[in-house]
C-alpha cells in the first residue's frame, strides 16, 4: 500500500528529498505524474486509468506535505523500508489504508513511473 | 510644628493615586510611562472595593488613547462628576485640545502628570518639563512638587483649589526622579481630606452640570463680534487663583503642620546670587545652598510651586532686595525662543515690578533625567560670580559645538547626612525587589527616613539595575544619584569584568561581592582596577556565594534573601543583631500564612547566609594585571566604537555634543558588536545525526542567535575541530558535497529554551535527548564561541536557489534583524526576523512606539542590519498613535520616487536603449531571480548613464536605486493597532495603497507593563483590569476582511510556521493593503516562555486563535482560507496554563468559572461565524 502523511505533520521538509518517486509535495503545491518520472503526455495507469501525465493537479493538502498515492511505491525497488517514514521526526508517514497494494503491484507501479 | 501622621513608604505615583482615588468619582485612564502606575493603583483600589471619602467606589475606565481619556474627562466633568486622569509626555500633548475646552468652560479637575520628555530627535521615557511646558498656554493652573511628599500633598491642595477656583489644575512632579522614587512620607488622613474638600463647591459643580431638568447649551460657536469679549470674561477667575492656592496651602498647614507657599525662598536673607527652579531639582539646589551658607556665601534658592497663573507680586516679594544676579533653571528646551519659559517669566516679572532688574540668566539642565547634582549647582553659583555670567547656558553636559555649557567641578559635595548604599544587579535577579523590601523593613520599624531610586538600563532582557538607597534621621531631599556610597554590593559576579563598580564608594566603605569563590580565592579573580580601588580606599571587603547558599537552603535561584541578609549584617545601617531580628520578623510577616515549614526554610537561609559571609583579608598591593573587558567586539567603524562603545561601557554622560548626529540618524546593525552573554544555559547541537535539518529552531529563535548554513564540505577544511557539520539534506543541496552546519552564538543567546522546545528530533533511544539540548554555558562557551566566530564568516547560500516557499528554505536566508534587546523568549521578534529574511533588503519599516520600537531602536546598539551588498531595512519610529499614517506617507514617497525615476528613464530611452528601459520597467521583482536581474539591469544602466553628458542622466544616476521595487511594512503591537492607532490603521487599510501591516498581538500593552487593550481576551487579568476583562477581544482581522480589498491573515508562528511564512509572502505580493495579525506570546501572559510555541498551538487547537488568510487576489469562492481546524481541545486547556487567566479564578472561583464558560461559548460563536466566510 502507499503511504500517507497525517495531520501530525510539522512541515519539516525532511521527507521530500528522501522520496525516490517524487511522490511527496509541499503543502499547496500543484503536482503532476510527469514530475521526475518517465511519464509524459497521455498515459494509462497500471490500473487502466487514462490520464494526462503533464497536467498540473490540485494540491492534495494545503496545510501539510502530502503523498500522491499513484506515485508512491513504499520505496519498493529502491529501499528496504519507506524512506519518508524512516526520517519523519514525528512518525506521521503511515500506510494509507485507502490504497492497499501488493508487492507486485508496487513494483509494477515503479516500472510504470521509471521504466 | 509638624503633626504626627502615619507614615507611608511609597513612590510619588502611589502617593498621588491614593489622594486622587479618595477625591474623585471617575478616573479615565490610559497607560504611559512613567505615569501608568497611578492608573494601575486606582484600578486596584476600586477593584478591591476601596471607596473615596464619600463611601463610593470610583469608576475607572480605560480609554483608547490619552485623547480619548481627555474627552471622557471633559464629558464626565460636564455631566457633573468629580473626574481625574493621569498622564505624561505625548499623552499630555494628546490631551491639549480638550484641556483648552475644559479650562475655557471653567471645569474643575486635576490632571496628575509625571513629567516626561517629549520625543524630538529621539524618544525618551525619562523626566523633564518639555511636556508640561507645552501645555502651559491651555489655561490650566500648574502646581509643581519637588518630592514624593510634595506630590502627595499637592494632589490634595490642587484638588481643593480647582474646586474653589473653577480653574483646572495640573499636579506636576518629575517623571522617574519623583514618580518612581520610594520615600518615607507623612500621609494625609481621610479626616484631613474630608475637612479640606469644599462640599459647597462640589455641590455647585454638580449643580452646573448638564441636566435635562435644567438644560443649558455649552460649546457653542461664536463669531468675530463676540468671541474675543467672551474669551476675556473669565479673567477674574484666573486672578483669584494664587490667593486661593495660598489659602488652601495655609489651611493644609493648619491640618498637617506642613507649610507650603506659592514661592518658597531659602537661603541668605541678604543673598546676592539666587537660583530659581521648580520640580525635583530643588532638592539638589537646597542642599547646595545649605552647604554654601555654611561658608558665608550670600546665596539662595527660590522654588516655584505655582507656575500658572504666575503670581508676579508674590514672586518678587519672596526675593531678598539684595539680589544682584539670578540664574533661572528650566528643565526643557525651546529652540528658537528668546529663552526657556521660566526664564522669560522671571524676566517679565522683574520688568513689570517696581524692583530694579538684576542680572538674569537662564539655563537648561536635566533634560531626559540627565543627572542634576550639587556639583552642577555649585558650578552655576560660581558662574554667577563672574561679571558677565553666561546666559542661555547648559549644565551637566559638555557642549563643544555651540559652547553653551558651564564648567563645574564634579568633586564638590554637600554635607552628607545619610547612610548611602548602591547595589548592582540584573533586571530579573531580585535585587530591586530585595532593596524595596529592605527599605520597607528599615522605614517601617525604625525612625529612619528612607529613599530608594532604581536605575534600569533599557534592555528588556538582562538589564542592569543600579539601586540607590539612602537612610537617615531627617527627611531626605537628595534628588540625585548617590556619589559617595558607604556600602556597595555587586550581586552579579560577571559585572566585575565589565564595569568600574567601585568608583563611587567612600574611603573605608564596605563592599559585598556575590561570587562563586571563597575569601581566600577571590582576590586573584579580581581585575586590576577593582583591586586598586579596594586597596586605595581601604575597603571592608566581603564575599558570599549566594547561589550556593540559596541552592543549599532550597531557595532555588532566589538569591535575594541571602544577599539581603548579608547587607543587613555588614552594612551598619542598623546594629547587626537588631537588623537580623528585623529580617526574621519580616519573614514571619510575609510567610507565616504559608506555614511553619516555609518560615523555617527562610530562617535557615538567613542563618546559612551569615555562616557563608566571609571577610576578605587582602594584600596591601595590587596583584592583578587584568584590564576590564571591552564592551564591544569586532571591527566596527569609529563612530560605533567611540560613541556607541562609550555608551555601552557606561560612559555616555561623558560624550560631548559634537559626538552626536544633528538629526537623530544612526547606523544600523550595531548589536553584532555588543556581546552581552546573559544566558546561563545555551542550546548545543549534539544530536547532529538525529537532526532533520528542519530549521524550526531557527524560525522560532527570538534573537537570531541560532542559525544554519549550507556550504561546500571542502570549504570547511579550515574549520575548528569542534565545529560540527553533516551532509546537507533536501533541495537544492547535494548531500555528497554540501554540509549543513547549525550553530549558536553563546554570547547573543538569551537562553530562552524555545528552540529546544520546538525541536522535533527527539531521540528514540535516549530520554530527553534531542538534536539540540540546553547545556551549561560555562562548560561549552569557549568551544562554541570559537565555532560561532568561524561560522559567521561562512557565506550564506545563494538566495536564488533556495526553496524559500517552505520554512526550512527560508531559514537559510540571512536575518537582517539580530540580537535585539527583546525579552528572552519574546514572541514578537520571530515574525520580524522572518520578514527581514525574506524582504529585509528592500523594505522601509514604520514602527509604532512600543516594545518593538524599543528593542528595534534603543541606543546604544540596534538590531536591524545590512546584508553583504549594504542593503537592509530602513527603520523609523514616529509616535505611538500615528504609525499607520507614518507608513502610508513613506509609501506615497516611494511611489513618487519610482515615478520620477521611471519618467527620467523613459526620457532617456534613446540614449540608454529601448530594450534595457523596457527590461527595467517590466521587471516586477517578484522573486529572488528577478530581483537579482534587476540589480544587474540597474548596474548596466548606471554604467551607460555615466557616459551621457546631460542633467537628466546625472540625476537618474543619482536616483537609480529608486528603480528597485521597495515595500513598506508598518509594525506595531496591539495597543497601537487595536486602540490608539486604530483610526489610522483603518484609514490606511481603506486607502487601497500597497502597504503591509504587521500587528504583533501580545493582547496587552506589553511595553508599559501589561495594561489591558482591546486585544486582551475575555477573562484575562491585566493591569487596568486586574479582576479580569469582562468584554471580548475584537477581531481586527475580520474587521479588515470586511473591506474586501484588503489582504488579511491571522497567524501564529509557534502553531504553524508555514502559514506565517505564506502570509508574509502573500501580503508582500498583494498589490493593495495587507494586514497580518500575529499571535505573540509574552512574559505578561505569566508562564515560562519556553512553552511559548506549545501555548500558541493550544491557542489554535482550542479554537481561540483561528488561523486564516483572506486573499482578494484569489477568485471569488477561494479568497478565504481557514488554516486551522475547529476546536479540538477545551479552551480551559489553553487558558489555564497562563497566570493571566488563572489569577482571576484564583481570586474569585465563581467569577473565573463564569468567565471561562462565557469564553468557551464565544469560541463556538466565533467558529460559527467563520464558517460563513468559507465561501467568500
Amino acid at each position: 500500500m502507499a503511504l500517507t502523511i497525517t495531520d501530525e505533520c510539522i512541515n519539516c521538509d525532511a521527507c521530500i528529498s528522501e522520496c525516490p518517486n517524487n511522490a511527496i509535495y509541499e503543502p499547496d503545491q500543484e503536482w503532476s505524474y510527469s514530475d521526475e518520472t518517465v511519464l509524459s503526455g497521455t498515459v494509462t495507469t497500471p490500473k487502466g486509468k487514462e490520464l494526462d501525465a503533464d497536467a498540473e493537479n490540485e494540491p492534495i493538502s494545503d496545510e501539510f506535505y502530502f503523498i500522491v498515492a499513484d506515485k508512491c511505491t513504499e520505496c519498493k525497488g529502491f529501499h528496504d523500508e519507506p524512506q519518508c517514514a524512516s526520517v519523519c521526526p514525528v512518525d506521521c508517514c503511515i500506510p494509507d489504508e485507502n490504497h492497499e497494494e501488493t508487492e507486485e503491484e508496487l513494483l509494477e507501479k515503479k516500472e510504470w513511473l521509471h521504466g | 510644628m509638624t503633626k504626627k501622621f502615619s507614615k507611608l513608604i511609597c513612590d510619588a505615583n502611589e502617593a498621588v493615586a491614593k489622594v486622587a482615588h479618595k477625591t474623585n468619582e471617575v478616573c479615565a485612564i490610559y497607560p504611559i510611562t512613567p505615569a501608568s502606575p497611578m492608573g494601575e493603583h486606582v484600578d486596584v483600589y476600586s477593584s478591591e472595593g476601596k471607596t473615596n471619602i464619600w463611601n463610593n467606589i470610583p469608576r475607572i475606565v480605560e480609554m483608547q488613547s490619552e485623547g480619548g481619556a481627555a474627552g471622557a474627562v471633559h464629558g464626565s466633568l460636564q455631566a457633573g462628576a468629580l473626574t481625574t486622569t493621569f498622564t505624561a509626555s505625548q499623552g499630555l500633548l494628546l490631551m491639549i485640545p480638550n484641556m483648552y475646552k475644559i479650562a475655557g468652560e471653567l471645569l474643575p479637575t486635576v490632571i496628575h502628570v509625571a513629567a516626561r520628555t517629549i520625543a524630538t530627535h529621539a524618544l525618551s521615557i525619562f523626566g523633564d518639563h518639555s511636556d508640561v511646558m507645552a501645555a502651559r498656554q491651555t489655561g490650566f493652573a500648574m502646581l509643581f512638587g519637588g518630592s514624593v511628599q510634595e506630590a502627595h500633598d499637592f494632589a490634595l491642595i490642587s484638588q481643593v483649589a480647582t474646586l474653589r477656583s473653577r480653574i483646572p489644575f495640573l499636579n506636576i512632579f518629575d517623571g522617574f526622579r519623583t514618580s518612581h522614587e520610594i520615600s518615607k512620607i507623612d500621609s494625609i488622613p481621610d479626616e484631613v481630606i474630608k475637612a479640606m474638600m469644599p462640599e459647597d463647591k462640589i455641590m455647585q459643580h454638580k449643580k452646573r452640570s448638564l441636566d435635562p431638568d435644567s438644560p443649558v447649551v455649552r460649546g457653542t460657536s461664536q463669531n468675530p463680534d463676540v468671541f474675543f469679549q467672551a474669551r476675556e470674561a473669565a479673567n477674574l477667575h484666573y486672578q483669584a487663583v494664587p490667593a486661593i492656592v495660598q489659602e488652601t496651602m495655609d489651611e493644609f498647614y493648619k491640618h498637617t503642620g506642613r507649610r507650603y507657599n506659592l514661592f518658597e525662598y531659602e537661603g541668605h536673607p541678604e543673598a546676592e546670587r539666587v537660583v530659581v527652579i521648580m520640580g525635583s531639582g530643588e532638592g539638589a539646589v537646597r542642599e547646595t545652598v545649605d552647604t554654601l551658607l555654611n561658608s558665608d556665601e550670600k546665596v539662595g534658592v527660590l522654588i516655584v510651586r505655582l507656575y500658572r497663573p504666575f503670581a508676579i507680586e508674590d514672586f518678587i516679594e519672596k526675593l531678598p532686595k539684595t539680589i544682584k544676579k539670578i540664574a533661572v533653571l528650566d528643565r526643557t528646551k525651546e529652540p528658537g525662543s528668546t529663552g526657556e519659559p521660566l526664564y522669560l517669566d522671571v524676566v517679565t516679572a522683574f520688568v513689570e515690578s517696581d524692583r530694579e532688574v538684576p542680572v538674569i540668566v537662564g539655563g537648561r539642565y536635566g533634560l531626559s533625567s540627565k543627572e542634576f547634582n550639587p556639583a552642577m549647582v555649585k558650578g552655576i553659583f560660581d558662574e554667577m560670580e563672574k561679571p558677565k555670567p553666561k546666559n542661555h547656558f547648559t549644565i551637566g553636559i559638555n557642549d563643544d559645538v555651540s559652547h553653551t555649557s558651564l564648567l563645574y567641578n564634579p568633586i564638590f559635595k554637600t554635607k552628607k547626612t545619610t547612610f548611602n548604599c548602591i547595589f548592582y544587579g540584573l533586571g530579573s535577579d531580585g535585587t530591586v525587589g530585595a532593596n524595596k523590601n529592605s527599605i520597607k523593613i528599615i522605614g517601617e520599624t525604625t525612625d529612619n527616613y528612607v529613599q530608594g531610586y532604581f536605575v534600569y538600563d533599557s534592555k528588556k532582557a538582562g538589564a542592569q539595575t543600579v539601586s540607590h538607597l539612602r537612610f537617615g534621621p531627617e527627611p531626605i531631599y537628595s534628588s540625585y544619584l548617590i556619589n559617595t556610597a558607604d556600602f556597595l554590593a555587586c550581586h552579579q559576579f560577571n559585572f566585575i569584568e565589565k564595569y568600574d563598580l567601585l568608583k563611587k564608594i567612600k574611603k573605608g566603605g564596605t563592599f559585598l561581592l556575590n561570587a562563586p569563590f571563597s575569601n581566600e580565592e577571590i582576590w586573584d579573580q579580581l581585575p586590576k582596577k577593582m583591586q586598586e580601588e579596594i586597596v586605595e580606599n581601604e575597603l571592608e571587603f566581603y564575599v558570599v556565594d549566594a547561589s550556593k547558599v540559596a541552592h543549599e537552603t532550597k531557595l532555588g535561584k532566589r538569591t535575594n534573601t541571602v544577599l539581603q541578609t548579608c547587607f543587613f549584617a555588614i552594612s551598619g545601617v542598623l546594629p547587626k543583631e537588631e537588623a537580623i531580628q528585623k529580617i526574621k520578623d519580616a519573614i514571619v510577616k510575609s510567610y507565616s500564612h504559608k506555614g511553619e515549614k516555609i518560615v523555617k526554610m527562610n530562617f535557615n537561609a538567613v542563618d546559612k547566609s551569615l555562616e557563608n559571609l566571609q571577610k576578605v583579608e587582602y594584600p596591601k598591593q595590587v596583584t592583578s594585571d587584568r584590564e576590564l573587558k571591552p564592551m564591544m567586539t569586532g571591527e566596527a567603524d569609529p563612530f560605533v566604537k567611540e560613541v556607541l562603545g562609550k555608551i555601552l561601557s557606561g560612559y555616555g554622560d561623558e560624550l560631548p555634543v559634537s559626538a552626536f548626529p544633528v538629526d537623530g540618524t544612526f547606523p544600523t546593525g550595531t548589536t553584532q558588536y555588543e556581546k552581552r552573554g546573559i544566558a546561563d544555559f545555551i542550546p548545543v547541537w549534539e544530536g547532529e545525526d538525529l537532526c532533520t535539518q528542519c530549521n524550526k529552531c531557527i524560525a522560532i529563535c527570538p534573537h537570531a542567535a541560532i542559525r544554519a548554513k549550507v556550504v561546500p564540505t571542502e570549504d570547511l577544511a579550515d574549520a575548528p575541530d569542534s565545529l560540527k557539520a553533516v551532509p546537507a539534506k533536501g533541495r537544492p543541496f547535494t548531500s555528497a558535497t554540501d554540509s549543513y552546519v547549525l550553530q549558536v552564538s553563546p554570547e547573543d543567546c538569551t537562553g530562552c529554551d524555545l528552540c529546544v522546545a520546538v525541536c522535533p528530533a527527539q531521540s528514540k533511544e535516549i530520554e530527553n535527548f534531542k538534536a539540540i539540548n540546553m547545556r551549561s554555558k560555562l562548560e561549552v562557551a569557549e568551544k562554541e564561541n570559537k565555532n560561532w566566530d568561524y561560522f559567521v564568516d561562512l557565506p550564506y547560500y545563494d538566495r536564488t536557489e533556495l526553496q524559500i516557499t517552505n520554512v526550512k528554505g527560508s531559514q537559510f536566508l540571512e536575518p537582517l534583524f539580530e540580537f535585539s534587546g527583546a525579552c528572552s523568549g519574546c514572541g514578537e521578534t520571530p515574525y520580524i526576523k522572518m520578514l527581514t529574511q525574506l524582504y529585509g533588503d528592500r523594505i522601509l519599516i514604520a514602527n509604532a512606539t512600543g516594545c518593538s520600537s524599543i528593542y528595534g531602536g534603543n541606543l546604544p546598539t540596534t538590531p536591524y542590519k545590512k546584508n553583504a551588498l549594504g542593503q537592509g531595512p530602513a527603520w523609523a519610529n514616529s509616535l505611538f498613535e500615528d504609525n499607520a499614517e507614518f507608513g502610508l506617507g513613506m509609501k506615497l514617497a516611494l511611489t513618487k520616487k519610482e515615478e520620477i525615476a521611471v519618467d527620467l528613464l523613459r526620457s532617456l530611452e534613446s540614449e540608454v536603449g529601448k530594450d534595457l528601459v523596457e527590461e527595467i520597467i517590466a521587471n516586477p521583482e517578484e522573486n529572488e531571480i528577478q530581483k537579482k536581474e534587476k540589480l544587474t539591469q540597474i548596474g548596466k544602466l548606471k554604467s551607460i548613464l555615466s557616459t551621457i553628458d546631460s542633467d537628466d542622466a546625472r540625476k537618474l544616476n543619482e536616483l537609480s536605486e529608486y528603480l528597485r521595487k521597495k515595500g513598506v511594512w508598518i509594525l506595531g503591537g496591539d495597543g497601537w493597532a487595536y486602540d490608539i492607532g486604530y483610526g489610522g490603521v483603518d484609514h490606511v487599510l481603506a486607502s487601497g495603497e500597497n502597504i503591509n501591516i504587521l500587528v504583533m498581538d501580545t493582547e496587552v500593552y506589553s511595553n508599559t507593563g501589561g495594561q489591558m487593550s482591546k486585544a486582551t481576551p475575555l477573562g484575562a487579568s491585566a493591569k487596568f483590569a486586574v479582576s479580569g476583562k469582562r468584554t471580548s477581544k475584537k477581531s481586527l482581522a475580520l474587521q479588515a476582511v470586511s473591506y474586501q480589498n484588503v489582504y488579511v491573515a491571522q497567524v501564529a508562528i509557534g502553531a504553524k510556521d508555514l502559514q506565517t511564512l505564506k502570509a508574509i509572502e502573500e501580503a508582500m505580493a498583494y498589490p493593495g493593503p495587507s494586514i497580518i495579525i500575529a499571535y505573540s506570546h509574552c512574559g505578561e501572559h505569566g508562564y515560562d516562555l519556553k512553552y511559548g510555541a506549545a501555548q500558541q498551538e493550544k491557542a489554535v487547537n482550542s479554537g481561540y486563535w483561528p488561523l486564516f488568510r483572506f486573499n482578494p487576489a484569489q477568485p471569488k469562492g477561494k479568497r478565504f482560507k481557514l488554516d486551522s481546524k475547529p476546536p479540538q481541545i477545551p479552551l480551559e486547556d489553553f487558558m489555564y496554563n497562563e497566570t493571566r487567566f488563572t489569577r482571576v479564578a484564583k481570586e474569585n472561583a465563581e467569577v473565573g468559572a463564569a468567565l471561562l464558560k462565557q469564553a468557551q461559548e464565544e469560541v463556538e460563536v466565533k467558529w460559527e461565524r467563520l464558517e460563513l466566510y468559507r465561501d467568500m
